[in-house]
């Protein structure tokens, strides 16, 4: 025993035990430093998914972290704590195992499991059964193995303390004081319960068996543990002497690397100077003096880093990719990079946009650089399953994504805990500003508690939703995130099944495995990639010819004609409403103002006013001018105004004379929240920099004044290059190959910013046609057909509700067997026992999918129902459709144009003919809505009424809560700007509507408008369409 | 047999330094020497009930369990031992 030992904490949950814990790593780390405790161990549920933050929080406070967790072995709890690195892969290795042939989250194993994978391993049993604690000891050993002791002030407490004690003794087990942690501090102790009872998917009244009795779980001090643990001063001063044997120290930058194989006589560093050298002959005719520089200078760098295996990797990825026709592009600051250029990573030369690679990567970098590359979402399952073939299951995994709780989740099961009524959290949930979430007591702030509810359960109703926001609710899959190792992953972190066969979710996410110094390969689904491979097929098939987009000159003035004009509904990066606003200000003619279009026009620097200055330069409304000559070749792309995060490292290289890693770092830096101190340090620096290299103090001040402001909006170049590339190539699809392209947006939603029938609408302006679904003429997608002289847009079986997979296959492959369908009875004899239900069957009538074949939709649905019953159809019953019952139909209504709508809107949700308003044209006429293609001739600052569907509901974080709503009729649209009063007073009709007529003033800016509510009002009294607005922070 | 007093009986309760209970006046009178002490927080949702328990033995030979409310500062015996 040690007198006087500082006690430790070596049973703790934290919020990542999912659901039984009520404090976060951080929490619980400050908390050990505010009660002097010299360590912490961290022992959540089946995982060490809080290991990284609870090891950061812990070193920031100068509290030991150690690594462990509670697992269940044979139906009992036991405690495994980590001794050192080797202790660490057997725990993880023991998780891995324990979650492999269980459900989504859970972990179990068997002792005789654990004894091998036993290894520099302790383990904590609260036991109380005699022969569990001998069978613990002889399968882990004696001096690994301690009984835990708890106190926690329960009336059989003291007894079970003695009575452990005195087994452990007969046992000759040492004995282990713990608290068994489950928050901070006691007030967290209703959160928890709450926590619990949301697990048990009950009431707490209903959990009340599965709570703890009292607030006891608490972090407790040395002093608090002595006073309850009297007698028992050797299980106090257990823990520190366990803590005093642990040292994890997560850091796999050795074995990051999984290796790769290249050919003998090579090593990787050769054989990527040779792929580079290759990829330079293909890509670049004549290659200049200033490629080959850049080239050499790019693999010194990448020699001395020791990274020509990731790019290898990187390498093979995209050949693969190319040679299996999947469509893919790298992103991010990757496209700074020659290397990534010549290897087939990215499509954008660096040389000719001039972008920097020591955005990318530099000698002083000690973190591994970002290659982040987007698939086609319809063909990334390959290039996953690649590298699953490639690497092997053992060192692959995905990283994980952790769901926490977020506003309407805490609302709505919180107050189930609280035994809140359903209607109640319904109308709360529905309620809440789904745009602003971190104001959740706002959000319901409008909402008036029941009268027969005590204030205080209001009131810790909306404390309990405040503290749960942000707490870990359950694991999912990121969406391209995947891990690769040297080592076996299971070595380096647990692995848990995914819900998606044979897919492995590392306990990790991908901040943490960063953190871990180990090499996660984004590979992000980008249904635009999708959509362009579908277009250029479709091409192919209407012209005869696939265009080849590498090819594609990058100049089109009728393109950037078209995306002046701000025609870019369905094109990638600039379609957006705040794209559209603009477009037509900076009328970009260049490929390198596309760069900077969506570079900069993003909500937060354009309501920061921070591209005004670019803008009015691009107008010629402001000369084009630099503070010092050492920046015009810096900044002239961008008419003098920094934009781009390169920008500020060449300023800093180049003006302030820092070296490019110290460049990099500046740049970094200043996009966190300094204080004045290091901000004040980071000014000297530049400053003085700027001074030896003769730039005056004044325009030093005035630049680190500039870079300063610009840092946090700064958007990397490259990446915006890379994303600039796709968007023109859509754009110039859109505007030479509308029907395919269209084609293609529509059959691979859900994507971009708008709904599939704003799109379809989108065409129908454009003077094309969309044609309905047709049971003969549709396919399983919708197709481009030859209508009059050109193409127009067939509507296909994907767009019928209720039809699925299954059944579009199966109509189109029974009629590419036996030919076009010459009835409906003849539809329904073919595919009698088929896959298409009821459902199925009634929405392809009243679509209008048989009106071709000539009977009424509604005489089809009548004597289908009468003669061939849906349930009799679905179960294959053959003898019920031939009873030769009278299957006349009485006189039934024709479908007029408003049903055929209605009914398009809801089986389709899209209108191949009217636009829903036209049909409420009267009535807006008549309440004085002005249509949308009037507008243009209203002055500025006039009253104006206007009025359509809400298509899109936007609230940009940065915009001071003020919403912008895109509002559609059947001439185009109108964008309504709402601020936060006028909103709050109709928040109830905005966010619900779907047709809404507003009062406002017209306010305009170089033929951009846009109408500031005043007064909003629902249009009643017409059907409700499905909720159809994208709704957008 | 242990008989539950419903509703609790109220005691007024001296207190040694260490605040655990030495002796009760009321409907109970004498000196007590507590054997165990327990904490109960529960319903707080609800109808919070918070109570420090103690169990103890009354002039040296009846047993009995007695708490105090938390949020009143009351003491009152709940359960006898007799």
């Amino acid at each position: 025993m040690t007198e006087g030992a500082p006690y430790v904490e070596l049973h703790c949950h934290s919020n990542f035990s999912f659901l039984d814990g009520g404090s976060h790593p951080a929490e619980l780390a400050a908390r050990a430093a505010e009660l002097e405790m010299p360590a912490l161990a961290i022992t959540d549920h089946g995982g060490v998914y809080g290991a990284v933050r609870h090891l950061q929080a812990c070193r920031k406070l100068g509290v030991k972290p150690i690594i462990g967790s509670a697992l269940e072995v044979d139906g009992e709890e036991l405690i495994l704590i980590a001794r050192n690195l080797r202790g660490y892969s057997n725990l993880c290795r023991l998780l891995s195992l324990a979650h492999a042939d269980q459900p989504k989250g859970e972990a179990c194993t068997t002792l005789a499991t654990v004894a091998e994978n036993r290894g520099d391993l302790f383990y904590l049993s609260a036991t109380d059964s005699e022969r569990r604690l001998g069978d613990l000891l002889d399968a882990l050993g004696s001096e690994n193995v301690f009984s835990e002791l708890h106190h926690h002030l329960r009336p059989e407490d003291a007894w079970v303390l003695e009575g452990r004690t005195a087994m452990a003794a007969r046992c000759h087990a040492r004995v282990v004081a713990t608290n068994q942690v489950h928050y901070h501090v006691a007030a967290r102790r209703k959160l928890h319960d709450v926590l619990v009872a949301i697990r048990h998917r009950a009431t707490l009244d209903e959990a009340r068996d599965h709570l703890f009795p009292n607030a006891e779980h608490h972090m407790k001090g040395g002093e608090e543990m002595r006073l309850l643990f009297t007698g028992h001063e050797e299980a106090l001063a257990t823990p520190w002497e366990i803590a005093q044997q642990c040292d994890v120290d997560l850091d796999f930058r050795k074995v990051r690397f999984p290796g790769y194989p290249v050919p003998a006589g090579e090593t990787p560093f050769s054989y990527l100077y040779k792929l580079c050298f290759e990829g330079m002959r293909e890509r670049y005719r004549p290659i200049t003096s200033a490629v080959t520089h850049r080239l050499q200078h790019e693999l010194e760098v990448i020699e001395k880093t020791g990274l020509a295996e990731f790019f290898l990797i990187n390498w093979d990825l995209m050949r693969f990719a190319r040679e299996r026709g999947v469509p893919g592009q790298g992103r991010g600051s990757a496209a700074d990079s020659i290397v990534a250029y010549v290897l087939g990573i990215t499509r954008v030369d660096p040389i000719e946009h001039n972008l920097l690679f020591e955005r990318f990567l530099h000698e002083e970098m000690t973190s591994t650089p970002d290659i982040d590359i987007d698939f086609s979402t319809a063909h990334r399952e390959q290039v996953i399953q690649y590298i699953y073939d490639k690497y092997g299951w053992e060192r692959t995994g995905m990283v994980c994504n952790v769901v926490t709780f977020q506003p309407r989740m805490a609302i709505r099961q919180v107050g189930k805990a609280l035994g809140f009524s359903a209607e109640l959290l319904d109308r709360l949930a529905k309620g809440v500003d789904r745009w602003f979430v971190e104001d959740v007591e706002d959000s319901v702030i409008w909402a008036v508690p029941p009268p027969d509810m005590r204030p205080q359960s209001w009131q810790q109703f909306l404390e309990l939703c405040r503290e749960v926001i942000e707490f870990p609710r359950h694991l999912s899959i990121h969406n391209g995130g995947m891990l690769v190792t040297g080592e076996p992953l299971v070595d380096i972190a647990p692995v848990e099944p995914a819900t998606m066969e044979g897919r492995r979710v590392v306990q990790f996410n991908k901040d943490d495995v960063e953190d871990l110094g180990l090499i996660k390969m984004d590979m992000l689904g980008l249904r635009t990639l999708s959509v362009v491979a579908e277009a250029l097929d479709l091409i192919k098939d209407t012209t005869g010819t696939r265009p080849d987009l590498d090819q594609l000159p990058l100049k089109d003035p009728a393109v950037f004609e078209m995306c002046s004009d701000a025609d870019t509904i369905g094109v990638f990066q600039i379609e957006s409403r705040a794209q559209m606003q603009t477009l037509p200000r900076t009328r970009p003619q260049t490929f390198n103002d596309l760069v900077v279009e969506v570079a900069i026009i993003r909500p937060g620097p354009i309501q920061g006013n921070a591209v005004h200055p670019y803008i009015r330069r691009k107008q010629g409304r402001e000369q084009v001018t630099y503070a010092h000559p050492l920046l015009e070749p810096i900044l002239k792309d961008t008419l003098g105004v920094i934009l781009y995060q390169e920008q500020i490292i060449e300023i800093a290289m180049f003006v302030a004379g820092m070296k490019p890693g110290r460049a990099d770092g500046f740049r970094r830096a200043m996009t966190r929240h300094l204080n004045r101190v290091e901000m004040s340090s980071l000014e000297d620096e530049f400053v003085s920099g700027c001074l030896s290299n003769g730039v005056p103090r004044e325009v030093a001040d005035q630049l680190f004044a500039a870079v300063q402001g610009f840092a946090v909006y700064g958007f990397c170049r490259s990446h915006a290059a890379a994303f600039a590339r796709t968007a023109y190539e859509t754009a110039w699809m859109k505007l030479h190959h509308p029907v395919e392209f269209g084609c293609g947006l529509l059959n691979n939603q859900p994507m971009g910013f708008y709904h599939p029938s704003v799109l379809v609408e989108d065409l129908k302006r454009h003077g094309l046609k969309a044609l309905p679904v047709d049971i003969n003429l549709s396919d399983v997608r919708c197709l481009p057909e030859q209508f009059e002289s050109g193409y127009a847009m067939r509507i296909g079986f994907n767009y019928v509700r209720d039809l699925g997979e299954d059944g579009r296959n199966a109509i189109v492959a029974e009629r590419d067997r036996a030919g076009a369908f010459a009835s409906f009875d003849d539809f329904l004899s073919r595919l009698r026992g088929g896959p298409i239900g009821p459902k199925a069957v009634r929405n392809l009538v009243m679509v209008g999918g048989f009106d071709a074949l000539g009977q009424p939709r509604r005489e089809l649905v009548w004597s289908w129902q009468e003669r061939w019953h849906g349930k009799g159809l679905r179960r294959g019953i053959e003898r019920q459709s031939e009873l030769g019952l009278n299957g006349t139909a009485p006189n039934l209504p024709e479908i007029d144009d408003f049903d055929a709508n209605q009914l398009e809107y809801r089986i389709s949700d899209l209108s191949t003919g009217h636009h829903l308003i036209h049909f409420c044209r009267d009535r807006l006429a008549a309440m004085g809505a002005l249509e949308s293609n009037k507008l243009a001739t209203v002055r500025s600052g006039r009253h104006v009424r206007v009025a359509g569907l809400v298509i899109t509901r936007q609230a940009p974080s940065t915009a001071k809560k003020i919403r912008f709503f895109t509002l559609e009729d059947e001439f185009g649209q109108v964008n309504v700007t709402i601020k936060p009063d006028v909103y709050e007073r109709y928040r109830q009709v905005a966010n619900r509507q779907p047709i809404l007529v507003i009062d406002g003033v017209m306010q305009r800016q170089d033929g951009v408008y846009s109408v500031l509510a005043g007064h909003i009002q629902a249009l009643d009294g017409v059907p409700r369409p499905a909720q159809r607005s994208h709704d957008y922070r | 047999m242990t008989r539950l007093l419903s509703p609790p009986t109220a005691v007024d309760v001296t207190l040694d330094h260490g605040r655990a209970p030495i002796a009760i006046a009321g409907a109970f009178n004498g000196s007590i020497h507590p054997i165990a002490r327990w904490k109960v927080e529960g319903s707080w949702w609800n109808r919070p009930v918070v109570r420090e328990y103690w169990k103890a033995v009354l002039n040296n030979n009846l047993l009995c369990e007695l708490y105090r409310d938390v949020s009143s500062g009351e003491w009152f015996v709940e359960r006898v031992y007799d």
